[in-house]
């Protein structure tokens, strides 16, 4: 695969996304709510950088000694009877699951919603085992009916709109329904209520895991999660290696800064604590908890110092909501389980080899805002910048592209040669922008500058550059 | 994978192994006491927040604490934690009428859940920081008196009340099964991002704080 195919990959992706129009329109309306929900909760609490310090300090400290964290967690919660396994990438995850699941002669696992089940692909891992997968989660159930991919982290489902989703829902009770939020909410929670008491399996997530008490930790706002971890008998969880603090205190700091940053929340509905499965003389709660620790390319992100901080995320989301690229064409377009910043650079971290997500790196602006909204300070255009590197040094962008970029950076170190370059560069951008087809024509068939137009829009080039400006300034004085 | 490798494996990514690790001991945080007029105060501040997501929590001297109770859940079928859990001005008015509670097996349990209209539960603090109630699992608490019947009401001393998170953790460090905090009704906004209350969790939550020191 060449450089140019993988840019058009994401290109058309996101032109297709900027032709629909719902599309745009409800990824900027969620986006600037989920903004501005965090920006309020940002100016109400005097706190929140303190917080921010100490929650990017308490990930990047359990992240720091990570193996000594891991074993002390693993102790705790065998303690309290978890059943615990390790999986080193996706498939021994799935397996893991799929066995449980076999072992209890599980027909239904009813599941809360995890993005490590969707990196992981479990469902089509159980349905392929003829176990019945069923998302609960709002959001999740409906991108299952329509046979999508969630295109937000935190909600998937925001390029659906309500028309569509009563259509799914009549499609699958034969009834007619409103297109009234409340009564497709009420639709959702009466068909899902059987399948909760009726369910072998329940499958979620972990937001994080508690070392100094063993614990796991689901955050939600719907209810889902905890019907799925408390009725069926068997509880499975899936949780990234990476997803742990060391205390009870830095968790306190997690309950206060994931939801405030994922929805501007104080707090989300449920923050719901697991210790173990349901101990003797407990009326409910699952007989069995299993905890699949998930590693699947988290090490070998451990290991590169560059981009080991991005272990510290939290999938809040903000990043997404923050970001211009992402705001402009929503999830979809990224062609990843994770998309926006966080997306573009854990993807190809993921999968090392996937030159089609390295690419990714490319969908930035750069300006940062991805940075200013983390609540655990990941500095994201940094890793971008530092992954547009990789991909230049790959000759990922294309060898002409690639020769031109080193060229460029010869001149760039040179005063002379950079002046020289850049008058150069600005006559000629204002002949093509001022010479219609014709310059148009001798730019865009100029070899690098080629590959680079199609991707970016020609700036308006002014006259005279800054230094230039500046000496003059300095003559006046 | 095997643990062993698997630890081995993050050392390795690490550049070699962690020393062990375990809390330490000095980082325990004792729990505040509080003066009436601070108990008081911590209270508005947990009724004003639990409103402002949706829910209700009302101080209620515990002479008026018990027809209040009868009031809400009038002779709906209701499922309630270990009555010994509760205030004691509130438990006959909980148990009248067609009451379930943790002293029946667990499959008429769950079925009665199912069925009721309301789930009353204690909470082991109230956190004023948030307007959140924290539940506990255990024999007597069983979870799904607060998840599956469609209101939960929560009846709790003042004295329950701490001001922030941290501070209602600092209970915690005996790991129960399962502890919760839950702060106001199940909510939704997948759908157009609009906003809907309970989904699959109960659809209202509301809160008595008991005030034993007022007549």
């Amino acid at each position: 695969m060449s450089g140019l195919e993988i840019h058009d990959a994401f290109l058309d992706r996101a032109r297709q996304a900027l032709g629909k129009e719902f599309l745009k329109q409800a990824v900027r309306r969620t986006t600037d709510r989920l903004r501005d929900g965090r920006t309020v909760a940002v100016a109400e609490a005097p706190e929140f950088e303190a917080w921010r310090d100490a929650l990017s300090e308490a990930r990047r400290r359990a992240i720091g000694r990570l193996d000594a964290v891991l074993r002390a967690w693993v102790e705790r919660a065998r303690a309290h009877g978890v059943q615990v396994h390790f999986a080193a990438d996706a498939r021994e995850a799935c397996e893991i699951v799929v066995d449980i699941a076999r072992s209890k002669g599980a027909r239904l696992a009813a599941k809360g919603k995890s993005m490590l089940s969707e990196e992981i692909e479990l469902n089509q891992a159980l349905e392929a085992a003829c176990v019945e997968a069923l998302e609960t989660d709002l959001g999740e159930w409906i991108i299952q009916l329509a046979g999508e991919r969630p295109s937000h982290i935190i909600l998937p489902v925001v390029h659906k709109p309500r028309g569509e989703i009563r259509e799914l829902f009549e499609r699958h009770g034969g009834e007619p329904l409103s297109d009234e939020t409340r009564v497709l909410a009420g639709y959702a929670r009466d068909r899902l209520r059987a399948e909760f008491l009726r369910a072998d399996l329940g499958v979620t997530g972990c937001n994080m895991a508690i070392a100094e008490t063993g614990s796991i930790a689901l955050f939600s706002n719907e209810g889902n999660g905890r019907m799925v971890s408390t009725l069926p008998r068997t509880h499975v969880a899936l949780m990234g290696v990476e997803r742990i603090v060391e205390t009870q205190a830095d968790f306190a700091h997690l309950v206060r800064l994931l939801p405030r940053s994922a929805t501007g929340q104080r707090v989300t509905t449920y923050v719901n604590v697991l210790s173990g499965p349901a101990r003797p003389g407990e009326l409910d709660g699952p007989e069995e908890l299993h905890v699949v620790v998930v590693d699947a390319g988290r090490t070998a992100q451990l290991a590169e110092r560059d981009y080991r901080e991005a272990l510290a995320c939290v999938r809040c989301g903000a990043c997404l909501n923050a970001c211009p690229v992402y705001s402009a064409v929503g999830g979809h377009a990224y062609g990843t389980v994770y998309p926006g910043p966080i997306g573009a650079v854990i993807e190809p971290l993921y999968a090392r080899d996937d030159a089609r997500r390295a690419e990714l790196a490319d969908a930035s602006s750069l300006c940062g805002a991805c940075h200013e909204a983390c609540p655990v300070r990941i500095p994201l255009h940094d890793m971008l910048v530092r992954l547009r590197q990789d991909n230049a040094r790959r000759g990922r962008g294309g060898a002409m592209s690639s020769a031109l970029q080193r060229i460029a950076a010869r001149a760039m170190a040179v005063p002379f040669v950079y002046d020289a370059a850049g008058r150069i560069a600005r006559r000629a951008a204002r002949l093509a922008a001022g010479g219609g087809e014709l310059g148009r024509w001798a730019l865009g068939s100029t070899p690098g500058v080629r590959e680079l137009l199609r991707r970016r829009a020609l700036p308006n080039m002014p006259r005279r550059s800054f230094r230039e400006l500046w000496d003059e300034l300095e003559r006046e004085r | 994978m095997e643990a062993e490798a698997f630890y081995a494996r993050i050392s390795a990514a690490l550049g070699g192994a962690s020393a062990p690790w375990s809390p330490r001991v000095d980082q325990v945080v004792r729990p505040v006491a509080r003066t009436r007029a601070e108990l008081l105060a911590c209270c508005e501040e947990f009724a004003l927040r639990l409103a402002k997501v949706g829910g209700v929590a009302e101080r209620l001297p515990a002479g008026r604490a018990a027809a209040r109770v009868v009031e809400l859940l009038g002779d709906a079928p209701r499922v309630h934690v270990g009555l010994e859990l509760l205030p004691a001005c509130v438990r006959d008015a909980v148990a009248r009428g067609p009451a379930t509670g943790p002293e029946v097996d667990a499959s008429r349990w769950r079925m009665a859940c199912a069925q009721a209209e309301w789930g009353v539960t204690d909470a082991v603090q109230l956190v004023a920081e948030t307007g959140s109630t924290l539940l506990l699992a255990g024999a007597r608490r069983p979870r799904a008196a607060s998840l599956l019947p469609r209101r939960h009401l929560v009846v709790a001393p003042l004295a329950r009340m701490v001001a922030s998170i941290d501070e209602a953790l600092v209970h915690l460090r005996e790991a129960p099964s399962q502890w919760l905090l839950a702060t106001g009704p199940s909510r939704t906004s997948d759908i157009e991002n609009d906003l809907t209350i309970g989904v699959h969790g109960p659809g209202v939550l509301h809160v008595l704080v008991v005030d034993e020191d007022e007549g």
